[in-house]
Formats: structure tokens, C-alpha cells, sequence
């Protein structure tokens, strides 16, 4: 396991830790961040934090959850400290920077981020979690430390909250 | 079915975590009322419409970032190896060690009075009535926690095991202990400060989870004088998820 490789002295196997998350925690925190610079400093910031800590690492769970975890928290503390000096308008990716700009539906994807902007930072993740990362409920539950129902319920009050915001920006179907 | 259970489960199916029970009872329910039909569609909707949103592919400066940042560090800790304690057997005390055995307990009869007595509530000293006082002293084998979480005191007469956990994490604490034995029996479990959360046994196995910071004082019963017992005790960490404070074996040398 390239964990316990990584303890056992092997620098090169915590190297491939990073090739195996760095572009999902880089996405997950920017969807959370809306910048690409935070987005950069919290995963930067979460794969120091998990070298410096690998030896707490409990081998009972996954290695993603715990990775995932540090990532999120990272990126919600830059949510913290940005809301205290920026507005929030400002932390809307804009058009010319955002990668929604060379798809179709461009105007839809920056009105997604938009949105998810203006919900609470929990709702935030949960939809972060389940709609751009993937993660089932049990693994949500796993990287939160929260039970599944917990995440069911959190899910569903974040998608009213996502659903209504679009459509008062005319976004339905 | 009221409108929110039928939203809870229309989500549920729309991303595949529906029970094969709620999705018949769905199925049922939606035919022949296309307003909830019509509601599924707009749930899909959504749910395709965040899904497909592309991933933004991170600058090749982060990894350098990265990779400057780890190689300025020093390698990370080697996993500590299991901790083991060993204890000289048991031995018989002479009667002088009985009468000093006798003023202890005098003595520590006497604070406690003194604490209850003065009502000292939060003020108690831990240390007072945690992890100082152990009889036989000789026997008594201290350890300190990773992460500066506390220190756990071990001591044991005959097949009986106590622990005492000087406990400084501010947060939920598993302590797990396994006896070679096969067996394993809870006989007291004591805390000043903190929440004990639930203790239970199953078969050789005891865990027990509690809220730091506290003083806790766990007696058990092992079953056997010379019986070893693996004891690991982990934290949930609000950043860093579940956290290994404590991982050995108490054994006795024979």
C-alpha cells in the first residue's frame, strides 16, 4: 500500500498519491472555493498536512475519505477568511477564466457556480461531493464523518435550496 | 405519500440509491399521476445538468508546488511500532509492603473525603485521583499518547487489568482492548470530566467510546494471570477524520 510504503521511507510512493488525487481534490476545492487560486493553496495545503500527519493516519479506513476530508476543510477555511475581506459576487469565477467557457452551455455552467456560490458552504459540499465528484452516500458519509442519513437529509435540503436559486435565475430544465 | 417523501425518493432513484422495496412502492405510485412523473424528469434534469459540468484540469504549478513544498519537509514520521509493555509477574507483598500498601490507601481515603468534602466539583485535581496512586507503584507502567493527547497508566494484579487514561483531547475517543485470552470482562468504568459514551464487550473484544478531556479509570478482568492485552486507542479529528493515538500490548515477563 502505497501509504505504508510511504511511512517505510519510500518518497516516490507518496508521489503517486498525489498523481492519483491531485486533479479531483484541485476540482472538488475549486467547485467549494470558486477560485482558482484557492483552489491551488488548499490542495497544496492538504497534501502537506496529510505528509506531516501520515503516521496518525488510521489504516481501518480509506485513504481517499481521509484525504478528502483534509482537502474540504482546506478549502472551507479559504471560504471562511475570503467572506471576512471580499464580497461574494467577486468570488464568481468569470467568464474569460472559467473552463465552462469553451463548452456548450457555457452561460448554464457559470450560473451552476454562481449558485453554488451563494448556498451555504455545507450544501455546497454535499452537492460538490455527489454531482461533480461522484461519491455515493456511503462514501460522502465516510470523507464528512457524518451518517448516511445525515448526508440524505443534508442533500436534500442543498438541492431545494440549488433548485430554487436556478430557477429564480431562469434556469429550469 | 406526501410531497416530500416523494421527493426524498425520486432523488434516491435519480442517483441510484433507491432499495429495491422503495422502488417498487415509486413505481406504483407514479403511474397514472404524471405531475410526479413530471417531477422525475425535472429531478434528472438537475441532476445531469450538474453532472455534466467539466472538470477544470489543474496547472502543472501545483505539482510543482507541491513537490517543492514536500521535499523541504522531512520524511514523515516512520509508523510507530506497537508499544510493548511488559510487567515483571506478580509477586506476593511482605508484610511492610502491606502496611505501606494500608497508608496509601489511608492517605488517598483521606484526599478523596478532602475533594468531596470541599465540593471542588470541575476544580478536581485528575491527577489526584488518576493514574498516581497504583499498587503495587513498582508495577505501574506509564505511556504518553501520540498528538500530546495524555497518558495512559497501566497496572494489573492477577488476571485483573486497569487503566488509566489522563485524557487532554477535546473530541470523541474510541479505546479498543483485546484480550489473548479469549476472554474479557468490564468490572468498573469511572470518569471525572468528559462523557462516557457507551462501553460494551463481545466476546474477547471491550470498547469503549467516550468525549474528552477527561479522567477515566477502567477495570477489567482478562481472565488469566499472564493473559497479554492489545489496547489501541483512536480519535475522530475534525480535520484529519480518525486519528491512532495509542497502539500496544501489555504483557506480563515471565
Amino acid at each position: 500500500m502505497l501509504v505504508q510504503a510511504t511511512l517505510d521511507g519510500d518518497q516516490a510512493a507518496f508521489g503517486s498519491l498525489v498523481d492519483q488525487y491531485e486533479k479531483k481534490l484541485y476540482n472538488a476545492a475549486y467547485r467549494i472555493t470558486g477560485s482558482r487560486e484557492d483552489a491551488m493553496d488548499a490542495t497544496q495545503a492538504a497534501f502537506v498536512k496529510a505528509y506531516e500527519k501520515l503516521h496518525t493516519f488510521d489504516f481501518a479506513h480509506r485513504f481517499f475519505s481521509w484525504i478528502y476530508r483534509i482537502a474540504l476543510n482546506e478549502a472551507l477555511s479559504m471560504v471562511r477568511r475570503r467572506r471576512q475581506v471580499t464580497d461574494l459576487d467577486s468570488r464568481i469565477p468569470d467568464s474569460t477564466a472559467s473552463p465552462e467557457k469553451t463548452a456548450s452551455g457555457k452561460e448554464t455552467g457559470r450560473l451552476i457556480q454562481e449558485v453554488l456560490m451563494n448556498i451555504k458552504p455545507d450544501h455546497r459540499v454535499v452537492v460538490v461531493l455527489r454531482y461533480f465528484e461522484g461519491l455515493s452516500y456511503f462514501e460522502m458519509g465516510e470523507v464528512l464523518g457524518i451518517p448516511t442519513k445525515t448526508v440524505k437529509s443534508r442533500l436534500f435540503s442543498a438541492r431545494q435550496e440549488l433548485r430554487t436559486a436556478l430557477l429564480d435565475r431562469g434556469v429550469s430544465r | 405519500m406526501n410531497a416530500e417523501r416523494l421527493d426524498e425518493l425520486l432523488w434516491e432513484l435519480v442517483d441510484g440509491e433507491i432499495s429495491s422495496e422503495d422502488h417498487t412502492i415509486l413505481r406504483e405510485y407514479l403511474v397514472g399521476r404524471p405531475e410526479a412523473e413530471e417531477r422525475r424528469r425535472e429531478f434528472v434534469a438537475l441532476a445531469t445538468k450538474l453532472g455534466s459540468q467539466e472538470r477544470v484540469e489543474p496547472p502543472a504549478e501545483l505539482r510543482e508546488r507541491i513537490d517543492a513544498a514536500l521535499d523541504a519537509m522531512p520524511p514523515p514520521a516512520a509508523e510507530a511500532p506497537p508499544v510493548v509493555v511488559r510487567m515483571p509477574p506478580p509477586t506476593a507483598p511482605t508484610w511492610p509492603m502491606r502496611a505501606s500498601y494500608l497508608a496509601a490507601g489511608l492517605l488517598l481515603g483521606v484526599g478523596l473525603t478532602f475533594l468531596i468534602v470541599t465540593g471542588s466539583g470541575q476544580d478536581l485535581d485528575q491527577s489526584k485521583l488518576y493514574g498516581t496512586v497504583q499498587l503495587p507503584l513498582e508495577d505501574a507502567v506509564s505511556v504518553d499518547l501520540e498528538a500530546d493527547a495524555g497518558t495512559l497508566v497501566f497496572d494489573r494484579s492477577g488476571s485483573r487489568r486497569t487503566l488509566d487514561l489522563d485524557l487532554r483531547w477535546d473530541g470523541v475517543v474510541e479505546m479498543r482492548l483485546d484480550s489473548q485470552s479469549g476472554v474479557i470482562q468490564l468490572e468498573t468504568v469511572d470518569h471525572v470530566g468528559g462523557t462516557a459514551l457507551a462501553a460494551s464487550t463481545e466476546g474477547s473484544r471491550l470498547i469503549l467510546t467516550m468525549r474528552g478531556p477527561a479522567g477515566l479509570r477502567l477495570v477489567t478482568d482478562v481472565g488469566a494471570e499472564d493473559a497479554s492485552l492489545l489496547v489501541t486507542i483512536t480519535a475522530e479529528d475534525e480535520e484529519l477524520g480518525s486519528v491512532r493515538l495509542f497502539s500496544g500490548e501489555i504483557s506480563n515477563v515471565q
